[in-house]
């Protein structure tokens, strides 16, 4: 602390600094001897700022010479503050440019910094958040496993390192309470989680340890988003069965502020309930749990990862059938889930911030102008009496006035844009609960506000003081030079900073192009997909049910053919499994393959083209030999000299010994900017399972048949939920949204920062060619033809751009490298982008130069002669 | 000086009243002459002394090596004693208007 009281006293004037500081220091010793302590270092630090402030303001206005009555600080601030509002109402063109522009640049960083704040610092409102951990388990060739009961068992008994941990399992479950059955998001978890990510109920209570237990009594907890929405805001409500198909009765309600990411789960069971199942207590094929863990004060992660590997290798000594090679991964909880959105923020931000520079610097050209023209004026001023400090807060008071209007502006305008911008941003990311302009926003902005007045007011305020203001009077308006470096300097940084935008901006447009490019492996259009969870009845029922629902559904003119798998596209794998040929391979050396479960008809509905043999029939039954259709990657894996059909794979959760029958091309599963997965298809008939996702492939318009398909389902079986009705293109388009978004935002920043240096350069020019009108005329009294004149301006302005270009391309060089991560099928240093951009802001800067040099062409030697 | 002194500024002659004091001292006898209700830190309180050493109200006194000691000056005993008189001034007229109580005899 003391330290940073002796960075502080930097602030202050030197005079005061070596008579007190000192001395200052030793005060500030003794009082934090007795007061240690936050809110004093808090206290210290700010009244340290204001005093330096007020020292220097008491300096400047030449302190005790000038008393007058009241407080002179205040009198002479709200003095300049009334001339700077005069002042500035009397060039209103001047005043509405910088102040559109400045709305532009503090407005696009206003409404990124909302995101942010809304997703990275309040996106995930748990209490010890920089302290919890996901842990999944991992093998070499499948690095994320969700973890099996048992082992989580045993990780809480054993570490020494966590506070608590928690386990949970995200699944759905038909709810029946409301007019039509529904399918809500629940979670198998344990009663931990609660405490862990500091979720409070605000009616009933959470799980007590019996009924963690198995065999106890179905009880439910409820987020209050259920709560309110579904169940009514019913007070009532604990210890009521409200309609979950397990019968379970709610005991609590959750506070409105908790979410359990991922997946948001609105009804939370004990997953403890479920302990007595077999196949929820395998240790080796096992439905999978997410592991949360709260990572003890003071211990890193690298010390716990040491000890997860030490209870992992003591478990696969004692359990090597299923443990052996297994090993398990330690990821902070931010980095897992803020992770993406954390990447493409940042990069935003610093986006807007590149947008702000340019604004700055054309408002501090206009301002430079505007105090060259003001240079009598000054002058006058001074010589009648006023001080050079007291013109110097003039200016400031003006420069502060512009930076605040133009952020109000911008305030208003990140007010309209915030709801188109969370209406794009990309459901995948978590977080985006609430942007508002709230009080952490405001504080931003009045922060970026100071910020831009500081570097667009420096300019005109050097040049000021360097011009000295005794000699004004009588060359006011000579020094054609005065400046010119400055605004040399303008012109180039404009460019080079629009390069880096506009490259940016490029490389993340053409690699959203290639990946929706990418074929995805499957006909999207003419595709209505759902969700459909069937409960009851054996494993036989379920696919009789979904087979007599597709015929159903088939009936409709406007159906083609209607089918069903569990695992669509581009919705990540569902289902993996290990494979092998001859079945001696040990377990942990296995490959591991996605498993789709598929009903007839699936692959030719969604016109996934059919490489080699067959494709399931009607004919292939529980009863029939047991088959798999493999796609190409499996097969050239397994087979890479091709003759995959015919051939005999074992794949270990999807039946055993399976005859491949056919080879289908690749789909993408994960995303369309994903490599395609190895992917075994098997007959549904052969392994139903309860939930699929059924697609409908139509002649009409997809989303039209929605209603009609749901009855159809309905009439199979009356109180059937569905959820996720969405035709296949939108899906689709979700999958490119993260891309979308970033790309989209970016072209918009890069096409205003373009716009802004080009309308920024031609000022740049246009202001310097009336600054050399004499010269001009004089040149061309001495024989200069317009033409030369011409090329002369324009041959400045593509110097300057040709070094604002050089110096951008390098920036952008070194910059786009952090763009690595979002980039598809592009390189960081692609260079087709950066000479196009090159190009086109030659182009640009060209053709702003063109006007002021042609005006320089058509200078009237005799009037320019006369020009004063 | 017919110019109401700042509080802050008069509690710190106030606290010197008596005997010359270091920095430190000066917060303390400050918060506790006004109940707690001016608090300096240490920028503000440097930021006075400099201001009522500039105006000769105070001096400096020598010191322990470590902290420098502060005491009045005739004219800063002077303008305690004129604020004293201009708030005795005040409360007599405010009690004649029946704002405050008259003191118990």
């Amino acid at each position: 602390m003391r330290r940073v009281v002796a960075i502080l006293l930097r602030l202050f004037p030197r005079r005061f600094r070596r008579e007190f500081g000192a001395d200052l220091c030793a005060t500030f010793d003794d009082r934090w001897q007795e007061r240690r302590g936050w809110r004093l270092a808090v206290r210290t630090i700010a009244d340290l700022i204001g005093s330096a402030f007020l020292l220097w303001a008491g300096d400047l206005r030449g302190s005790r010479q000038t008393k007058s009555t009241g407080d002179p600080l205040m009198t002479t601030s709200l003095q300049d503050a009334k001339f700077a509002v005069r002042t500035l109402a009397k060039t209103p063109g001047f005043t509405a440019v910088a102040v559109i522009t400045l709305a532009l640049g503090i407005g696009a960083n206003t409404a990124i910094y909302s995101v942010v704040n809304a997703v990275l610092f309040k996106g995930l409102p748990y209490p010890n958040l920089s302290r919890l951990v996901f842990i999944n388990e991992s093998l070499p060739k499948s690095p994320y496993l969700n973890v099996a009961w048992p082992d989580f068992l045993d990780w809480r008994a054993q570490n020494q390192v966590f506070v608590d941990m928690a386990a949970f399992q995200p699944n759905s479950m038909q709810y029946h309470g409301g007019d039509e059955p529904e399918s809500v998001r629940c979670g198998w978890v344990t009663g931990s989680l609660f405490p862990l990510l500091g979720a409070k109920p605000t009616l009933g209570r959470i799980f007590s340890p019996e009924e963690e237990k198995p065999g106890a009594a179905a009880v439910a907890v409820v987020s209050y988003r259920f709560w309110r929405n579904q169940l009514k805001g019913d007070p009532q409500v604990v210890g009521k069965p409200v309609g979950f198909a397990n019968g379970a009765i709610v005991i609590g309600v959750l506070g409105p502020e908790f979410q359990l990411q991922p997946g948001e789960p609105d009804v939370f069971f004990p997953a403890g309930a479920r302990a007595g199942d077999p196949d929820f207590t395998n240790r080796a094929n096992h439905p999978g749990l997410m592991v949360i863990a709260e990572m003890r004060p003071g211990v890193s992660i690298g010390r716990v990862r040491a000890e997860m590997k030490t209870i992992m290798s003591r478990l696969a000594q004692a359990f090597p059938e299923s443990n052996r090679d297994e090993t398990a991964r330690v990821a902070l909880m931010t980095d897992r889930l803020l992770g993406d959105a954390r990447t493409d923020l940042w990069i935003l931000l610093g986006a807007v911030a590149f947008v702000l520079l340019i604004a700055c610097a054309n408002v501090a050209h206009l301002a430079l102008a505007r105090a060259a023209g003001r240079q009598r004026e000054f002058a006058v001023r001074v010589a009648i009496g006023a001080s050079r400090s007291r013109l110097i807060r003039q200016m400031l008071a003006e420069s502060l006035l512009l930076s605040l209007a133009g952020g109000g502006a911008g305030l208003l305008m990140a007010y309209w844009c915030l709801p188109p911008l969370v209406a794009m941003y990309p459901a995948t990311l978590p977080g985006l609960k609430d942007v508002r302009l709230d009080s952490g926003v405001l504080l931003f902005t009045l922060g970026v506000c100071l910020l831009a007045a500081a570097l667009f007011g420096l300019a005109p305020m050097l040049q000021l003081l360097r011009a000295g203001m005794t000699t004004g009077l009588k060359e006011a308006a000579a020094s054609p030079g005065s400046g010119r470096r400055i605004r040399s300097a303008l012109f180039v940084a404009e460019i080079a900073v629009a390069i880096v935008l506009t490259v940016g901006s490029g490389l993340l447009l053409r690699s959203l192009a290639a990946a929706l490019d990418v074929n995805p492996g499957f006909q999207a259009d003419h595709l209505l997909a759902l969700d459909v969870v069937h409960s009851g009845g054996g494993p036989a029922r379920h696919f009789q049910f979904f087979q007599e629902a597709l015929d159903r559904i088939a009936l409709d003119p406007g159906v083609e053919s209607a089918s069903a798998a569990m695992c669509p596209p581009l919705s990540g794998t569902c289902w993996t499994s290990p494979y092998e040929l001859e079945g001696q391979t040990p377990p942990s050396q296995r490959p591991w393959t996605a498993l789709n479960m598929a009903m007839p008809g699936y692959l030719q509905t969604m016109r996934v083209p059919l490489m080699e043999g067959r494709l399931f029939t009607a004919a292939d039954t529980g009863g029939s030999g047991r088959i798999v259709i493999v796609n190409q990657t499996l097969a050239r894996l397994v087979w890479p000299h091709g003759g995959a059909v015919g051939k005999h794979i074992r794949i270990v959760y999807g039946g055993g010994d399976l005859e491949v029958v056919g080879v289908v091309a690749d789909v993408k599963q994960d995303g369309l900017d994903s490599p395609a997965v190895s992917e075994a298809y098997v007959p549904a008939a052969q392994m139903p399972v309860n939930f699929m996702t059924i697609v409908v492939r139509t002649s009409v318009d997809p989303a039209s048949l929605t209603r009609g398909t749901v009855a159809a389902i309905r009439s199979v079986e009356k109180s059937q939920a569905v959820s996720h009705i969405a035709p296949m293109t939108k899906v689709l388009a979700a999958s490119v949204a993260r891309r979308k978004f970033a790309a989209f935002l970016l072209g918009v920043f890069g096409a205003l920062a373009l716009v802004l240096s080009v309308v920024g350069v031609s000022g740049i020019m246009a202001y310097t060619v009336t600054q050399r009108t004499r010269e001009f005329g004089i040149r061309m009294a001495m024989g200069a033809r317009p033409g030369q004149v011409s090329r002369l301006v324009l041959g400045q302005g593509l110097r300057l751009t040709a070094i604002g270009v050089a110096l951008g391309l390098a920036a952008a060089a070194g910059l786009t490298r952090l763009l690595t991560s979002m980039l598809f099928h592009v390189k960081s240093r692609d260079p087709l982008t950066f000479v196009a951009v090159a190009v086109l802001l030659t182009a640009a800067a060209a053709m702003a130069c063109l006007v002021p040099a042609r005006r320089a062409a058509r200078v009237d030697p005799m009037t320019a002669l006369r020009w004063d | 000086m017919t110019d109401p002194l700042k509080p802050a500024d008069f509690h710190i002659l106030l606290a010197l009243l008596d005997h010359e004091r270091h920095g430190y001292e000066i917060m303390k006898e400050v918060e506790r002459e006004s109940r707690n209700t001016v608090r300096l830190e240490v920028g503000t309180l440097y930021r006075i002394l400099a201001r009522l050493l500039d105006d000769s109200l105070l001096q400096e006194a020598g010191g322990d090596g470590r902290r420098r000691n502060y005491r009045l000056t005739a004219m800063g005993r002077r303008v305690v004693k004129a604020e004293a008189a201009r708030l005795a001034g005040v409360v007599d007229r405010l009690r004649a208007r029946k704002l405050l109580p008259h003191a118990e005899a």
